[in-house]
């Protein structure tokens, strides 16, 4: 069929029909025969979904004026009817979801090419998606994530926007977020480690040091208690067979990192005591986890490679020391107590990291990076145990 | 920073941050933990400190985690096992009665990984030196884990029926037992582990226990259980489902007809079943079937029966002879009772009932039914004995068996089951044997006996029908214990000596009007004593009966005295003492006459106003006034019999 005349036939119709008309002829093309020329199908992919599903441009390809609220509602609830229609293909797990709906949602919500307004659409689905318990969608979004990398802009933004548009409207003992581990839990994982990137990390040129709201300190202090594993689940998901057929992917990242470094910050820079006990029992989940989590699934998975939960290069960052230092200048008893808890933490993490043989570095940096901190009885014993 | 003292080892030194950090932050604490027990694996102590803070701590999931890991890693070590045996006892007890503390060891046990459970509890069964102990934690195990071992069930079977032995239960309703059949048994039929063999030890195990516990009365407190498991609340059903559930692997036909509601129909089929298949083929099997399911059912139905014929807050009931009459030929001595012939048919029309409403009648017709196809006919008979003998059925089917004997005409034999104890039931049934026995003087002396306990009565009961006039097939029937009902029957008997009496005394005054007394408990039937009465009367120039004004409350009889006054000349009535010299009216003139019979119509009027006074207590007055007379007659009578 000529692009053209696909086009001529969807424009017969009104919304809702064009939309879904279009969402049906897009999955034809994606996951059609392969012998045409790939780009061209991508190409006529975009114009349908900017023309008919998103309405962002009009028949000669003009930008044309936002949809109403309430037409932006319509559209989320058909994109989620759309996704929870019975699977094509049977028998997925419940981590990579399915392998053509993932292409659709890729090609929906892509990491170049689209409007700006296409990510606010994506936080409005994906809050929709967890409320409404559209497991596939955020499946999709998961690996999504992890292709384009959780620390990326695209991982980010999607953080960022369901921490302010959905995290902080409600209540983290929801239950949909309870079982988001259990439904979704690569998207859960995920999103873990994009949401650790996003505070305490001065990367980002922020004046000050950025804490995370206490509802998704919270639901994350949950989640990792609900189940050891679940941090290494990107580790292990097996993303080729969820992806389409020549795609290649992408390194995993776990949220470990960013998560101790919340830890290793947390009690110099937060002063709000009840947040201060949600950061203890997050640094016990998270070396309970780094230990049982992996020794657990390891032992029933036993060829599934090493991942790694620190890195010897950026368990003390700079920035780390600096507040450390500082703290030690003022002499306040205080601070004092909280650079004690902090090399406690630290001890502990790298302690946990050794003993499940999950740190990335070798012996020696490691050494000389404790022993540029601040002298401490558990460090010296975890250094002596380093040297042995 | 570091306050620590430098020669405490690092263990120590771990596991203080650990404990001082427990009051103010329990994560912390954990975090310290985790770091120690990971950095010095093979230290007992950490690990099992770790536990007990989680313990104390009162966290479930966590404790278990310890636990377990202290298990996987430590299984020799004595302190783990002295806190095992501290908990396992706990998992053997009631949910609702525990405290905090073993609420948690239960709920930490249920968090342990399912292997580490079913290794734990066969362990500790093993170990346990306490019968009751082990055998809780195998059922616990078998329970739990239905798969484990068949061995381990069958081992238990025997460990119950040896305990039960050695400890010398003197009852069948004894702890050992108890779990046995409620517990162990249930279990073991629904896993396929038992042989034929062990499906009937069981199953006469079974219903022996439910049997005993069922007939012994309700709420028998079955000693050394908790408090919760030591009473059964529905034996029959339990005993039921149980016979069902063995039935079902022994393939019997018959296992339904246990819980049938209808008991009819359960009849039918038992009956049938013994006819087509059992008689005819003689087979063992079938017939061992027959007899466990009969047996059961006859069972219950003795013990519908019992409860029926004495009921907790209900009339009670008792078996005697039909007293038929008045005019009965009284043969000597006494035969041996027509009955007999069909001692072991039951012929439904020889025995009724005073008072419809109860179900005692239909009772002892069910069970009369399935005695009789037990003990008459082989192959049922033989192993209804064996059975019988095995789970002693005699000793709950006392009374029934005393009214069969009964029913068979064999007095003699019952005097000796009639109830010690003073009560209105041992006279009654002295009464109803002596007259049996044709005994009528000590028949009388506890009509009496009876009458004097009536007096304090409170149920009042109905007069019958079936009392004043059996059906003429009647030998016998079921008679409520209340007032009327037995008043009536012991006017019956003594309407019955006064009439033979009056054969040799046709004249006898006192006769005569002692029977017109009586005869106004039976009325309307009555009225045919009565109406041969006044025929006697009017035959005679001169009929004294003082007591007439005392006890005569019928208006008919009064009727027809007055009537016998007015038209008859010939009879001189002496009944009203107050009614002056009535001896010489026959003398006197017409004119004295005249003021007489006024005298006469005034204390009839007075009398008639009597009417309205209940028939019951004339009688008791009239016992108690009448005693020498009625004695005499009946010390008369029985005298005219033996000559």
């Amino acid at each position: 069929m000529d692009f053209n005349e696909v086009k001529v036939n969807l424009r017969k119709f009104a919304f809702p029909l064009s939309t879904e008309n279009a969402l049906n002829q897009i999955q034809s093309i994606i996951n059609g025969e392969t012998t045409r020329k790939q780009h061209l199908n991508e190409d006529l992919a975009m114009d349908l979904i900017s023309e008919f599903v998103f309405c962002e441009t009009n028949e000669e390809g003009k930008p044309t004026k936002p949809m109403s609220r309430i037409r932006h509602l319509e559209l989320l609830v058909m994109i989620c009817d759309y996704f929870n229609k019975p699977k094509i293909k049977p028998d997925n797990d419940n981590c990579c979801g399915d392998t053509a709906l993932n292409a659709i949602f890729m090609t929906l919500f892509p990491q170049f090419g689209a409007p700006p307004l296409r990510t606010n659409m994506l936080i409005s689905l994906i809050s929709l998606a967890i409320s409404t318990y559209s497991n596939l969608i955020l499946q999709s979004a998961g690996i999504q994530m992890q292709q384009l990398g959780c620390s990326s802009k695209y991982s980010s933004q999607l953080a960022d926007g369901l921490v302010k548009r959905f995290f902080t409207f409600i209540d983290a003992k929801n239950p949909s977020l309870h079982l988001l581990p259990q439904n979704a839990p690569l998207f859960t994982a995920n999103l873990m480690t994009s949401l650790s990137e996003l505070y305490f990390n001065k990367k980002t040129m922020d004046i000050s040091i950025k804490e995370p709201p206490r509802v998704v300190l919270e639901i994350i202090v949950r989640w990792i208690n609900s189940d050891t594993r679940l941090c290494f689940t990107a580790h292990y998901t097996d993303l080729q067979r969820a992806l389409p057929s020549g795609a290649i992917p992408m390194a995993a990242t776990l949220p470990f990192l960013g998560l101790f470094r919340w830890c290793f910050f947390a009690p110099l820079c937060v002063k709000n005591n009840n947040d201060l006990v949600l950061y203890s029992e997050l640094h016990c989940a998270l070396i309970d986890s780094v230990m049982e989590g992996w020794k657990v699934y390891a032992a029933e998975n036993p060829r599934v490679s090493c991942p790694y939960t620190l890195s010897v290069h950026s368990v003390v960052p700079q920035q780390l020391k600096d507040l450390i230092d500082e703290a030690i200048k003022s002499n306040d008893p205080m601070a004092l107590h909280s650079v004690d808890v902090v090399l406690e933490r630290l001890a502990q993490s790298i302690n946990a990291s050794i003993i499940s043989d999950t740190i990335f570095g070798n012996k020696q940096d490691l050494v000389s990076q404790l022993e540029s901190l601040p002298e401490n009885k558990v460090l010296k014993l975890l250094i002596k145990r380093i040297q042995l | 920073m570091e306050s620590m003292d430098i020669s405490v080892s690092e263990e120590e030194h771990m596991m203080a941050k650990a404990r001082s950090f427990l009051e103010t932050d329990c994560f912390r604490s954990r975090a310290w933990l985790l770091t120690a027990k990971s950095m010095f694996p093979d230290n007992f102590g950490i690990h099992f400190e770790s536990y007990e803070i989680e313990k104390n701590l009162r966290c479930v999931q966590r404790a278990a985690r310890c636990f377990s890991g202290l298990l996987e890693d430590f299984p020799n070590e004595a302190i783990l096992w002295k806190e095992i045996e501290n908990f396992t006892p706990i998992l053997c007890m009631d949910t609702f009665c525990l405290s905090e503390e073993q609420t948690f060891y239960r709920e930490m046990f249920s968090a342990l990984p399912l292997s580490i459970q079913q290794k734990l509890l066969s362990v500790c069964a093993e170990r346990s030196e306490d019968t009751m102990e082990h055998c809780r934690l195998v059922l616990l195990l078998l329970n739990r884990f239905p798969q484990s071992s068949t061995e381990l069930a069958l081992k238990l079977m025997d460990t119950m029926i040896t305990a039960e032995k050695h400890n010398q239960c003197p009852n069948v309703i004894n702890c050992y037992r108890k779990i046995l059949v409620c517990d162990l048994g249930p279990l073991l039929v629904s896993t396929n582990t038992l042989n034929q063999k062990n499906l009937y030890k069981m199953l006469t195990k079974t219903t022996e226990f439910y049997i005993t516990y069922a007939m012994g009365g309700h709420s028998i407190i079955i000693e050394n259980l908790p408090e919760t498991e030591n009473y059964i609340k529905t034996p029959w059903e339990d005993l039921f489902a149980s016979c069902e559930r063995i039935g079902k692997k022994l393939s019997w036909e018959l296992r339904y007809v246990l819980s049938q509601s209808d008991k009819r129909k359960a009849w039918k089929k038992v009956s049938s079943f013994a006819k087509k298949f059992v008689i005819a083929s003689n087979n063992s099997e079938l017939s061992k079937q027959l007899v466990f399911c009969g047996m059961i059912l006859f069972v219950k139905h003795v013990f519908e029966y019992n409860q029926s014929l004495q009921p907790e807050n209900d009339s009670e009931y008792l078996l005697v002879k039909a007293i038929k009459g008045p005019k009965v030929q009284i043969n000597k001595p006494p035969l041996k009772q027509a009955v007999l012939s069909i001692a072991t048919k039951l012929n439904e029309s020889v025995i009724g009932i005073t008072d419809e409403s109860s179900e005692v009648l239909d009772h002892f017709k069910m069970a009369f039914n399935y005695w009789e196809l037990l003990t008459n006919k082989e192959p049922m008979c033989t192993d209804y004995w064996k059975l019988s003998a095995q789970i002693k059925v005699d000793t709950f089917i006392g009374q029934f068996l005393n009214d069969i004997e009964f029913y068979q005409g064999k007095y003699k034999n019952l005097f000796k089951v009639v109830p010690s104890q003073e009560s209105i039931r041992r006279s009654l049934s002295l009464v109803n044997l002596y007259y049996c026995v044709q005994e009528f003087k000590k028949c009388a002396e506890n009509i009496f006996e009876v009458v004097h306990q009536t007096k304090s009565f409170i149920l009042n009961g109905k007069l019958s029908m079936e009392i004043a006039n059996p059906p003429e097939e009647r030998e016998m029937y079921y008679i409520q214990i209340a007032k009327l009902p037995v008043l009536q029957y012991c006017v019956k008997i003594m309407i019955q000596i006064l009439y033979s009496q009056l054969s040799n005394f046709p004249t006898d005054n006192d006769l005569i009007g002692h029977l017109l007394v009586l005869s106004q408990m039976v009325w309307p039937e009555g009225s045919e004593i009565a109406e041969d009465m006044y025929e006697r009367i009017v035959k005679m120039p001169l009929f004294t009966y003082p007591q007439f004004s005392a006890y005569i409350t019928n208006i008919d009889i009064i009727e027809a005295f007055m009537e016998i006054f007015e038209s008859n000349d010939k009879c001189v009535l002496n009944i009203y003492p107050c009614v002056g010299p009535s001896l010489n009216s026959r003398i006197s003139t017409r004119g004295t006459g005249k003021g007489i019979k006024e005298d006469f119509r005034s204390a009839v009027k007075t009398q008639v106003q009597q009417y309205s006074e209940p028939i019951e207590e004339t009688m008791l007055l009239f016992f108690m006034n009448e005693k020498k007379s009625l004695m005499k007659s009946a010390t008369l009578m029985e005298k005219s019999l033996t000559y």
